[in-house]
Parts: structure tokens; C-alpha cells; sequence
């Protein structure tokens, strides 16, 4: 089952996932005009479709190697990369914005497949085993005060591995061009709400630490993978429910105002912000 | 009798709410807040019995027909209760407490007679319920809902759902109808913006209801 399949049998519950409380938190009018209104885009950022159309491929390439022990050739992956990211483009409605490292569909699709091949070359699973690709958790959203919420926290793992030691390790990948701070990574919400999952999944003991890592292809003229480890504990679990249960009663409560920042650049909505 | 007493509209915070059948919201008074209204209108000179009492095997529940009487004057009415199972053999837990839960609407059926909780009736237009509610459905205890729904205590109220927002069972509902029915999300979603500006997962409960009995229409 592909990522979007996933998530449609997910999303048929009342729901939380993390990518929303992460638009909430970083701009809730944002949140009011993607999910409470469903408004249409007024413009897509090429860095969308680009990350998905990465992420596709790698997907592609641990799935092919967990399901039948093949490994992909990279010609078939940059070809995956060019039609989906084609795909998409060509069948937006609304006008696309490129970066100054991608200014047309063009670069964009070969910066895509230099990345894929720094990707290509730079995978090592010596030792490790891949668990589960793509793979789509829900539980039961509860308070840190232990009480269950009607709503599910959903989420899809890009890629679950284990090492020699039997510890589990999940992996996300990204796409940027600036590179990550430790403290950014210590931070990320989204392995925070993956190890919830998983131990809400009971993959992981309750009290258990989970092990992270985060997986950058960096967006550079010479493109470069870079690794960032953290871990998520017992306690990061308890305080991401707080947040997702404050989240929660924020919208609940129809609180939704505009929060300036860097995002703001790429975000689809500036028109409707403008008027609101 | 103080009548006046008697048909004094309750307060928002003694009316409650649980869900009803497709996902609708009914009001209800707790039996302790009926039972206070009558002390205080009849100076506590009233009473009530049971007159019959049955078990319905074909609908799982019992009944019960209530008399209460106050100041010479007799109401009856029927009440009753769902028999309460357990959930894995299927054995009653206590059918004294389910005769409890349907005396307890009895009474409370009786006491609208005697014009107690009257105006949940006028306002709404719709039958609240006045039953079943404080033995039975303690779950289903939801607050009233107000416009801004969240109970500020940060954890999005009773059900963690906050008191307004679509509850999980009303989108279930709702779900499984468009599935027979043969309508996508998208069209769901689609006909939620139109008819009531946001999308199916962030409806209220009272628009949840109104859909649902839209659907149930088509």
C-alpha cells in the first residue's frame, strides 16, 4: 500500500496528524484555510511536488528491497522522479513557485536526479533490517493526563529499520537546502508523534526510548546526505499529547490567526491571509 | 403545589447532554436535579411508586409504569432502561440497577407532567430526553455546548473532543452512510462546505445531526 493509499483509510476516522498540528502551531489561520475550509491553494512551491517526488523513490527503493530483496536501478528511480514531478506540475491548477536552485521544471528535475543518486550511493543498511516502509500506524489520542481523547493520531513512517542490537530505528526523509541544526532535529515534533505511534502500537515498550534519524538530502549545487540522530523518550511522548490535546481545543475553540514568518514565502494561501 | 416553582426553567448548567440515535443530541435533566425541583415545590410531601414492572426479552430492556403523587393529584407515566450486558459473555450485569435507571425515568416522565423541565420542550421544539441518563450513560455526560466549545482545562473537554466539534461516533455514522450510499469524501467534504462552510470533520454536533438526517433523507 503506497503512502496515499495509507492515508486515505487513515484520514476515514476523526483525526489528528501531526502535519497538522504542525501547520496549526505554525500558522493556525493557515490551519482554518487547508483543513477547516478546504480552500483550494492560490499557488504551489515547487518544494512540494519536489519532496514528494523524492520521497516516492525512495519508497520505491526500500520497498522493492523489503518485499523482494531487489535493489532498484538508479535509472528507473530518476525516471520515477522526472514522471511524477512532471505529473504534477503539468497538472496543477494553479501557478507553480521555483527556487533560485530550480527556477523551471527543467532543473528542477535534474537537481531532483542528482540527488537521487547522491541517495543511491550513500544507502548503507549493513546490519540493519527494514521493518516496514511506508508504514501507516493510528492510536487512540490520549491527554498527558491519561484520559482518551475521540480522536486518532494517525501518521505514516517513512521507513522503519532495525539494527543488530533488535532496537528499532525510524527514519525520515527530507529534502532541504539549508542544512538542519541538532537542536532543530531534537526538536522535530514528527519523530515525536512516529514514537507515540509506536508505542501507543506497542512496537516499543510504554516507558522505551525510541531511536531516530533523520535523513537530508541536501539541496546544494553539489548535492550531499546528511544523518541527524535523537531520540524520543517517555517524557517527549507525554508532552507531545499535551500539545496535541491544547492543539486540539484550540481549534475546537475556532481559534485561528496569522503567524509571520520564513514559511510564509512558500505558503499557498497569501492571498486569503492578505484578506482575511 | 408551587406551580411557578415547578415549571422554573432550569439552569444551563443542570441541563445536559448525550447522544441519542443517529448521532442526534438531546437534552436531559439529571434525576437528582428533578428530585430537588420536587422537594422544593411540594415541601417534600410527595411520593412515588412503582405500579408494574416488565421485562421485554424481544427489545432487551424493562419497563416500568411510575405513579407519582403531591398535593392530591396523580401522574403515571412509563419509563425504561436498556438491560446492561457484559460485553464479552452477554450476561446481565444487574437487572436491579437497570429497574432503577427505568424507575428513576419514570419519574422524571412523571414530574414533566406535573410541568417540571417543560421548557426544554418549548425551546427546542424536539423531545428532550429526561431519561436513562444517570445511571446508564454517565459516558455521555457531554456539556452543553456553547459557540466557542473549548472547556479551557486543556484537555478539549469530557471526551478530549471538546463539547461542540463532531463527535467520533457521529463521523462514523456519517462515514458508513456515504458509503452505502455510494459518496466519496471529497463529495462529502464538497457538500459540507456548501451547506455549512467547513469541512465534514470540523462540523458541529448540531450540524453533524442535521447532516446525518440529510443523508438519511436522501
Amino acid at each position: 500500500m503506497s503512502k496515499f493509499q495509507a492515508l486515505r483509510e487513515l484520514k476515514q476516522e476523526l483525526h489528528i496528524s501531526h502535519s497538522q498540528i504542525f501547520v496549526y502551531l505554525n500558522c493556525s489561520l493557515k490551519y482554518q484555510f487547508m483543513y477547516v475550509e478546504a480552500i483550494p491553494p492560490e499557488r504551489l512551491a515547487i518544494a512540494l511536488p519536489f519532496g514528494s517526488a523524492i520521497h516516492v523513490c525512495e519508497e520505491k527503493y526500500y520497498r522493492s528491497l523489503m518485499d523482494r530483496n531487489y535493489l532498484e536501478p538508479l535509472n528507473i528511480l530518476e525516471e520515477l522522479f522526472a514522471d511524477y514531478l512532471s505529473q504534477e506540475i503539468d497538472n496543477s491548477t494553479v501557478p507553480v513557485i521555483y527556487k533560485k536552485e530550480a527556477p523551471n521544471k527543467d532543473s528542477a528535475i535534474n537537481l531532483g536526479k542528482r540527488l537521487l543518486k547522491v541517495f543511491y550511493e550513500s544507502v548503507d543498511l549493513t546490519g540493519m533490517q527494514v521493518v516496514g516502509v511506508e508504514l501507516p500506524l493510528a492510536a487512540t489520542l490520549y491527554t498527558s493526563e491519561g484520559e482518551a481523547t475521540e480522536l486518532k493520531l494517525i501518521g505514516v513512517l517513512d521507513l522503519l529499520l532495525r539494527d543488530q542490537n533488535g532496537e528499532l530505528i525510524v527514519i525520515d526523509h527530507k529534502t532541504a537546502a539549508k542544512a538542519k541544526s541538532q537542536s532543530a532535529v531534537d526538536e522535530d515534533m514528527q519523530f515525536t508523534a512516529y514514537s507515540y505511534l509506536l508505542a501507543a502500537n506497542r512496537r516499543v515498550f510504554p516507558t522505551a526510548d525510541v531511536n531516530c534519524r533523520m535523513d537530508v538530502l541536501r539541496k546544494l549545487k553539489k548535492p550531499k546526505m546528511e544523518y541527524y540522530f535523537t531520540v524520543r523518550t517517555a517524557s517527549d511522548r507525554k508532552r507531545f499529547a499535551k500539545i496535541a490535546s491544547m492543539v486540539l481545543t484550540a481549534i475546537e475553540s475556532r481559534i485561528f490567526m496569522p503567524q509571520k514568518s520564513w514559511m510564509c514565502s512558500d505558503c499557498g494561501y497569501t492571498d486569503a491571509c492578505s484578506k482575511w | 403545589m408551587n406551580r411557578e416553582l415547578l415549571e422554573k426553567p432550569f439552569g444551563p448548567e443542570q441541563i445536559k447532554q448525550r447522544e441519542g440515535n443517529f448521532g442526534k443530541m438531546l437534552d436531559y435533566i439529571e434525576g437528582s436535579s428533578v428530585i430537588q425541583r420536587l422537594n422544593d415545590s411540594f415541601e417534600a410531601k410527595w411520593s412515588f411508586e412503582i405500579l408494574e414492572h416488565k421485562i421485554l426479552d424481544n427489545t432487551d430492556e424493562v419497563v416500568v409504569l411510575g405513579k407519582l403523587a403531591a398535593s392530591d393529584i396523580a401522574k403515571t407515566q412509563f419509563g425504561s432502561s436498556k438491560i446492561t450486558r457484559a460485553r464479552e459473555s452477554g450476561d446481565m450485569i444487574s437487572l436491579a440497577d437497570d429497574f432503577k435507571a427505568a424507575g428513576t425515568d419514570a419519574l422524571k416522565k412523571c414530574a414533566t407532567l406535573f410541568g417540571v423541565a417543560l421548557h426544554l420542550y418549548k425551546s427546542s421544539g424536539k423531545a428532550p430526553s429526561l431519561g436513562q441518563s444517570d445511571n446508564k450513560n454517565k459516558s455521555n455526560n457531554f456539556k452543553r455546548g456553547n459557540n466557542n466549545g473549548g472547556n479551557g482545562n486543556g484537555n478539549g473537554g469530557d471526551n478530549g473532543n471538546g463539547n461542540n466539534r463532531i463527535s467520533a461516533k457521529q463521523h462514523k455514522y456519517i462515514m458508513s452512510l456515504c458509503l452505502e450510499r455510494g459518496i466519496s469524501k471529497s463529495q462529502l467534504n464538497q457538500h459540507s462546505l456548501e451547506a455549512y462552510a467547513v469541512a465534514v470533520d470540523y462540523l458541529t454536533r448540531a450540524d453533524a445531526s442535521s447532516l446525518i438526517e440529510n443523508l438519511l433523507n436522501e
